[in-house]
């Protein structure tokens, strides 16, 4: 009796189906390791307190304005100048190239400086290199090539070094202020939840400003905040609750971790 | 060794076909949900080698910080590729990138297993970059040029480097 494959049928499926059905069995054995459904937004879990939570902050970004101290940064950027080597001149006697930026064509001989900055300190029978603000900078006859220049850039960026006020006195005033104007606060603190176990456990200060009222409460960078007047700060309804109530006391006790060692801070809130 | 070549080469072919690239997106996306990073309102477009992901809205701890118009992804096993087009950012990333990100590749090839490389463009000119996936550091260099005089707050964050101007961060 015939057999319904023979030996070549089988070598031919060895050769081309075997791995298409490995590929497809490795595929489908996969599928339980993987997500069958998307991420609802439905599923997110919103809450009205991240509306005031300074997301930009997480990556060390702030926004300029408002009343933080800005401080004037200028930066050094080497920036390109389109420039063509037009020709090459070079005998016993003399060297020198031409050199065009789109708006002028200028001869520069060797030794010499270009626009006062570009020093022509080598050429080959194709090229020209010059040197300036430290580099060499090369430009190939006929093609276009880039002259560095260098560019100060100035950014107004926070300073975390302005001078902190004298006094101690926290007003009232001053928690009405930043009660009522979370947007202030942000400016001034950054705190991030501290989940352990899945649970929350209380707010880590990663941020907060020289100066501010914050600062003057002697709280510091690097505390967890675990409760307000004896009362744990377990989750950021808790942690905006015991914000907001800032107006109607007189006294505060603010619960820390400092260094693993827990810490209880009061204050009075004067008139 | 053909014969061995062509089995190799129709095991990867058929991998890369018979690929679940739709349950890999969700799976990545519940990665990136324990950051705390949502991509939502997106429309998944599965195709023979590669996933389309179109109009996905970021929520960054459920906040909106941009818009993404369309993410490629094309897991060829030996050389993958996720290509992220037209970012458009809000909130206090608007002022970063006010232009947006016309475009960024990150690749990942077997041959260098350690890295994924970045490249793209936007309104800041080129930028090209690496993220070391053994140091957990991402670098990247963004070209000087004059019209990186338009986003102080992102020049702010650059240090320079014989390479260029250079962000790097760790996670």
């Amino acid at each position: 009796m015939k057999p319904l494959f023979d030996d070549r049928s089988l070598r031919t499926f060895n050769r081309y189906a075997l791995p298409l059905v490995i590929a497809m069995s490795v595929s489908t054995a996969a599928l339980p390791f993987l997500k069958a459904t998307p991420n609802e937004a439905a599923q997110i879990d919103i809450v009205p307190f991240y509306d005031l939570y300074r997301i930009g902050e997480m990556f060390g970004l702030r926004s300029e304005g408002g009343e933080v101290t800005m401080k004037k940064v200028t930066r050094e950027v080497l920036t390109p100048v389109p420039h063509t080597l037009n020709a090459v001149y070079a005998d016993p006697t003399r060297a020198f190239v031409s050199v065009t930026d789109g708006a002028s064509t200028t001869f520069v001989d060797y030794g010499r400086l270009y626009k006062e900055r570009y020093r022509l300190i080598g050429i080959t029978p194709d090229s020209a290199v010059f040197s300036a603000y430290g580099q060499r900078m090369t430009l190939k006859l006929g093609e276009p090539g880039n002259l560095s220049l260098k560019e100060s850039v100035t950014a107004y960026v926070p300073d975390e070094t302005a001078a902190p006020a004298s006094s101690f006195v926290l007003a009232r005033a001053t928690v009405e202020r930043y009660t009522e104007n979370m947007g202030e606060t942000w400016k001034n603190v950054s705190i991030n939840e501290v989940v352990q176990k899945g649970k929350t456990v209380g707010f880590r200060v990663d941020r907060i400003a020289e100066g501010s009222p914050f600062a003057l409460l002697g709280i510091q960078k690097g505390d967890v905040i675990t409760g307000v007047d004896n009362k744990p700060i377990d989750s950021y309804a808790a942690a905006f609750a015991a914000y907001q109530s800032g107006l109607r006391r007189s006294a505060i006790k603010i619960t820390v971790l400092r260094n693993n060692q827990p810490k209880d801070l009061e204050y009075e809130i004067s008139r | 060794m053909k014969r061995l070549m062509v089995f190799g080469a129709l095991l990867i072919a058929g991998l890369v076909v018979f690929l679940p690239k739709t349950y890999l997106y969700y799976t990545a996306e519940e990665a990136l949900s324990s950051a705390r990073l949502h991509l939502v309102g997106e429309t998944i477009e599965e195709r023979v080698v590669y996933l389309d992901v179109r109009d996905a809205t970021v929520l960054l701890n459920a906040m909106p910080i941009g818009s993404v118009e369309r993410i490629r992804l094309m897991p060829l096993i030996v050389y993958n590729r996720a290509t992220v087009s037209s970012v458009a950012f809000a909130g206090e990333f608007a002022p970063l990138f006010p232009e947006g990100i016309e475009r960024l590749d990150f690749t990942y090839t077997v041959l260098n297993p350690t890295k994924v490389t970045i490249e793209g463009v936007g309104g800041f000119g080129p930028v090209r970059g690496e993220i070391d996936l053994m140091e957990g550091k991402m670098t990247l260099v963004f070209e000087p040029s004059p019209v990186l005089r338009l986003y102080p707050l992102l020049l702010a964050k650059l240090h320079t480097s014989e390479k260029g101007l250079v962000y790097e961060t760790s996670f």
